[in-house]
């Protein structure tokens, strides 16, 4: 089972450069999860523990539009995103403490991610500069490439204007 | 090389991917996303490559099915 999590974690960015000796001190704070079709991940508003890296399936990125209060029932969602295998979300809340962002949902059944704690990762990043240093590349890295793709779908809902 | 892709889609609903393929997509070339079929228009690199990894970015738009 750990060299399989290692292998889906070796595909993904945020552990581009790692040895197999550090990934696997990686893969050894965390633990594989299964979710069905639409069962959430996170919520929106809540307080983040841990980031996630997307085994298998798929996962959608939802925000709440509008401010509704209780009383208005459940705020409409917009999809920003969905996320396929070797990708990580959950990444913001550990690094800024902050809620969570976002909602995330499964979008396939027995879609995989494996859970990593926010402080364990934390604070192995402290005891090892090398892994500390990388982790945080890719970690920019990664929500520089959010980022981007945020800004071209924005520009392509532009409509050539 | 594991080409780390940003799926845009026109025209749709659909709000995008991000995925990792082992392979860059092509032009034209037919792709599925959460069961919704769509065709390729455009693909540019979005970053130099780095170690293992390749950054691209795809312009896709709605097709009827993938046959």
């Amino acid at each position: 089972m750990m060299t399989e999590v290692t292998g889906a974690l070796r595909r993904s960015e945020l552990f581009s450069g790692l040895t197999d000796e550090q990934l696997a001190r990686v893969a050894a704070l965390g633990e594989d999860l299964a979710f069905e079709r639409g069962e959430a991940v996170v919520r929106e508003g809540e307080p983040g523990h841990r980031v996630f890296v997307v085994r298998r399936g798929m996962v959608e990125v939802q925000v709440a539009r509008g401010w509704a209060s209780d009383e208005d029932g459940p705020e409409p969602m917009e999809r920003i995103v969905t996320l396929g295998p070797g990708q990580a979300f959950g990444e913001m809340a550990i690094l800024d403490r902050g809620p969570r962002s976002a909602t995330v949902r499964s979008v396939e059944d027995d879609t995989r991610l494996f859970a990593i704690p926010g402080q364990a990762l934390m604070s192995l990043c402290e005891e090892n500069p090398r892994i500390g240093y990388l982790l945080m590349r890719n970690l920019a890295l990664d929500l520089s490439f959010k980022l981007r793709h945020r800004n071209l779908r924005v520009r392509s809902e532009g409509g050539g204007t | 090389m594991i080409y780390k892709v940003s799926y845009v889609v026109t025209g749709g609903s659909h709000p995008g991917a991000i995925v990792n393929d082992d392979r860059r997509p092509r032009v034209g070339e037919r792709i599925e996303l959460d069961g919704e079929a769509f065709e390729v228009v455009e693909v540019i690199d979005l970053m130099p490559p780095r170690g293992e990894f390749a950054y691209v970015h795809a312009t896709c738009e709605p097709v009827a099915d993938l046959t």
